[in-house]
């Protein structure tokens, strides 16, 4: 009798053990594929705030035309590398890889434009674009919160695809370790944004 | 570190909590007990302390009034967080918030429930509080609030404030804001003891001025009221020890977690500004007492004996022991300072940074050697006394091709800058001997010495980016070249100052208390009345009536002031430190500053580039306010 219930009991904790292990991993994919959306609706924001800024500081930047033009064209490359990752299912690394190249274009050229916009003491003083600006400095940190929070959860979801015994599972049902988002010198970046007035 | 595994250990410190305070009320129903007890034993001969005939009155009104007093704050704190924010009488921040410091926190807020994962709560300031305290409080996720003081909106930045709310959020991650409503509602019954005694005493009084013919009509509720009160305060006690035993810890975890959530020591340097403020973290509202648990920091009086939060001090210390020392040892450099004005910078540091036997050596930086500045009366030089131009006008006037081209590429911003700098020294500058372009000067010789600033500016701007040891010797070569005339004005400083900070060579901000900085504003006000270039008796008079506006009487007579003025001041350092005060403390400053400068009640170009780069160097935009300023007293050419 006890020796039925152990042959049979061994293989039925080691079932369970299995599913818990597979639906670990289920809900740990899915909390990065959330983090992910949450970054997408960040950049959604940004590039939604941006041609309002550009187009309240017109008036004073007659003369930087090109600056402003540079800025809305990164700003619009930007917007059609994230509508071509969303219409994928899954995260395409290729076309991750151009959305972050993408934005990263678009954080050189609004770094530009905020370096520029320091030459105009008038449009400093414009309470609307003194708004704007801020509102631009908290959804810089909010990508980067978001980024932050996405490339944790990724660190979750391969510590669990790449442990013992986790990998036979995630081998078996195919789950992929995930890449993390690292724009080439992150630093750089968010302090070139951060507006002081 | 799992903060999920923390929810568990909140719900069994609920049982803990829910022990503790059935205790305390055993307690404190015990002492009242006996003290009755004891004076019957005295008068009456009662038989036995503990068990006499009040015994049973005792026990069951006391216990009605604690469980009735739970009961009511349980029942009125039923709604959660928004509940108890109005009955602080909060005001609530909307989302549409217009004025600047809201909306930052309003960005914050968000920001850091995206970092953390935990839905933003709901946002209320208390207007009437000046300590930089704020905690959260709810049930669930939509009756949470999130209330801050007055004062934490006006003394912290950004970093800072992105930390504390990081902190209250770890609070929520934790499940500490239900535990602790739960707490506020048992601890209140314990505390109802005691405000049932003043209010029979209160009424005694009340009753006696109704009825004046009876003239002791309000002794026995004074004695009956203040015996209920003294227990009562065996209820305080109680109440403060469950606090102690049950919150205490979890500060130190929260700190962790706010570092974890923003990924940057803004908590650190919330409680480094906090610490050398002053400005304190004390609450003066009658509700203190019953929230004083959900804070960020200590909420009552520092002096009480059991503190519901360890001292700022040991939090620092448990984030970074480093910045911890370096705190205390830029305190007792400046007091020391203070003391001895006359002292070399170098001497003091060294008596107090000789580490004691078993103890780290302490990492302080000293302020970077700049050029020791004396300050001398020099003969007032006719072009410098013209009038302000209008700023357009100055942004605006034709520069030589030589000049337009040397500020198309960063060496030559670099050269112009070398140029303006030689050019505005009190000897007469050889463009061989000092290594700069003369083609340069000479075409910078040929335009108005007032266009030399903008030209600098514009210059700074376009210096672009530089290695650091590059800067450094940037800023050397500077430096030697400002002092070739052996004094240097402030003027010169300042414009070294900006160029240091487009090259990112400024030290960080150092928060400092205005008590600590009389020399460094006395020196200031020494070097803007050398600005002014007045006469020795005037420089005197003025002093003594600038000083006085800012300073107390005491510190005037504290300070050295033939000690001040005669020894060198390393201006930069003055600047340094006066940058750490608080943002009002710097807008004193800065008036006084105006002050000086219309001293001589007309304000030259000079003087009103040095305020100009003054505001800028404290943190403040200047361009709109000096440019209304030039705008409505410049001379129209």
């Amino acid at each position: 009798m006890l020796g039925w219930l152990i042959f049979l009991g061994i293989p039925l904790v080691f079932f369970v053990y299995v599913i818990s292990l597979f639906n670990g991993l289920v809900s740990r994919r899915n909390a990065v594929k959330n983090a992910f959306a949450q970054i997408d609706v960040q950049l959604q924001r940004r590039h939604d705030l941006i041609p309002n800024l550009v187009e309240s500081t017109k008036a004073y930047m007659a003369h930087e035309k090109d600056t402003l033009e540079r800025v809305i064209s990164a700003r619009n490359a930007a917007v059609m590398a994230q509508q071509n990752l969303r219409q994928q299912s899954q995260v395409n690394p290729q076309l991750l890889e151009q959305l972050v190249q993408a934005e990263q274009q678009l954080n050189h050229s609004l770094a530009q434009f905020t370096a520029l916009m320091e030459q105009y003491p008038d449009l400093k003083a414009d309470s609307i674009v003194r708004e704007l600006m801020e509102e631009l400095a908290t959804t810089e940190n909010r990508v980067g919160f978001a980024r932050q929070a996405y490339n944790d959860g990724v660190m979750l979801f391969n510590n669990a695809c790449e442990t013992f015994p986790g990998n036979f599972v995630a081998g078996a049902f195919n789950f992929k370790s995930m890449k993390q988002l690292v724009l080439d010198d992150p630093k750089t970046v968010r302090q070139t944004v951060r507006v002081n007035f | 570190m799992d903060f999920w595994a923390k929810q568990e250990q909140a719900q069994r410190n609920t049982f803990l909590l829910m022990v503790l305070f059935l205790l305390a009320v055993f307690l404190t129903i015990f002492l009242m007990n006996v003290v009755v007890g004891v004076f019957l034993f005295a008068f009456q001969n009662a038989s036995s302390v503990f068990i006499h005939r009040f015994s049973l009155m005792i026990v069951l009104s006391m216990s009605s009034v604690i469980m009735l007093g739970s009961c009511v704050e349980w029942f009125r704190l039923r709604e959660g967080g928004r509940a108890l924010a109005a009955r602080l009488k909060a005001r609530r921040i909307f989302i549409d918030a217009t004025v600047p410091e809201e909306q930052l926190l309003r960005n914050v807020v968000e920001e850091l429930s995206i970092a953390s994962g935990v839905p933003a709560p709901a946002l209320y300031v208390l207007d009437d509080e000046l300590g930089v305290n704020a905690f959260v409080a709810g049930y669930m996720a939509y009756d949470r609030v999130l209330v801050v003081t007055w004062g934490m909106l006006q003394t912290l930045d950004r970093q800072e404030l992105q930390g504390v709310i990081a902190h209250e959020y770890s609070h929520i991650r934790q499940g500490d804001t239900a535990l602790n409503l739960k707490l506020m509602a048992l601890l209140s019954g314990l505390l109802s003891i005691g405000m049932l005694g003043s209010w029979v005493a209160q009424s005694g009084f009340s009753l006696q001025r109704n009825f004046r013919q009876e003239r002791y009509a309000d002794a026995p509720f004074i004695v009956v009221g203040g015996m209920i009160w003294l227990i009562g305060s065996a209820g305080v006690l109680m109440a403060r020890l469950i606090k102690f035993a049950i919150l205490r810890q979890r500060e130190y975890f929260a700190d962790a977690a706010s570092i974890q959530f923003t990924r940057s020591p803004g908590v650190l340097q919330a409680l480094l500004r906090i610490r050398a403020h002053h400005v304190g973290t004390q609450l003066h509202g009658v509700y203190t007492e019953a929230i004083s648990h959900f804070c960020f920091a200590q909420a009552l009086s520092q002096s009480s004996w059991f503190s519901t939060h360890p001292d700022i001090d040991d939090r620092i210390l448990a984030i970074n022991p480093a910045a911890l020392r370096r705190a205390l040892a830029q305190d007792r450099i400046l007091a020391k300072k203070q003391l001895s004005s006359g002292h070399e910078e170098p001497e003091v540091q060294e008596d107090i940074l000789v580490p004691a036997k078993d103890q780290e050596p302490i990492e302080w930086q000293p302020p970077e050697p700049l050029p020791k500045i004396r300050l001398n009366p020099v003969s007032v030089g006719a072009k410098d006394a013209i009038k302000p131009l209008n700023p357009d006008m100055r942004m605006g006037m034709a520069r030589p091709d030589v000049i337009k081209r040397a500020l198309s590429t960063p060496t030559g911003c670099r050269e112009l800058l070398a140029a303006v700098l030689a050019l505005r020294q009190q000897v007469s500058c050889e463009p061989e001997q000092q290594q700069i372009s003369r083609a340069i000067v000479e075409a910078l010789a040929r335009m108005d010495p007032r266009v030399y600033f903008s030209i600098f500016l514009q210059a700074v701007d376009r210096l672009g980016e530089l290695p650091a040891s590059a800067s450094r010797q940037l800023l050397t070569r500077l430096a030697d070249i400002i002092q070739s005339d052996d004094h240097i004005g402030l003027m010169d400083v300042l414009l070294l100052e900006h160029v240091k900070a487009k090259l990112k060579q400024l030290p960080p901000v150092v928060p400092v208390a205005m008590e600590n900085c009389a020399t460094a504003i006395t020196q200031l006000v020494e070097a803007l009345l050398h600005v002014q270039r007045l006469h020795p008796e005037q420089i005197d008079k003025a002093r003594e009536r600038v000083l006085r506006t800012i300073l107390t009487r005491r510190q005037i007579e504290a300070l050295d002031l033939q000690l001040i003025i005669e020894a060198e001041i390393n201006l930069g350092q003055v600047l340094h430190q006066l940058s750490g005060l608080l943002r009002r403390e710097k807008m004193n400053v800065l008036a006084v500053a105006e002050t000086c400068l219309w001293v001589d009640t007309h304000m030259t170009q000079e003087e009103q580039d040095v305020l100009d780069l003054l505001y800028w160097r404290l943190g403040f935009e200047a361009k709109t306010m000096v440019d209304h300023k030039a705008q409505l007293m410049s001379l129209e050419v």
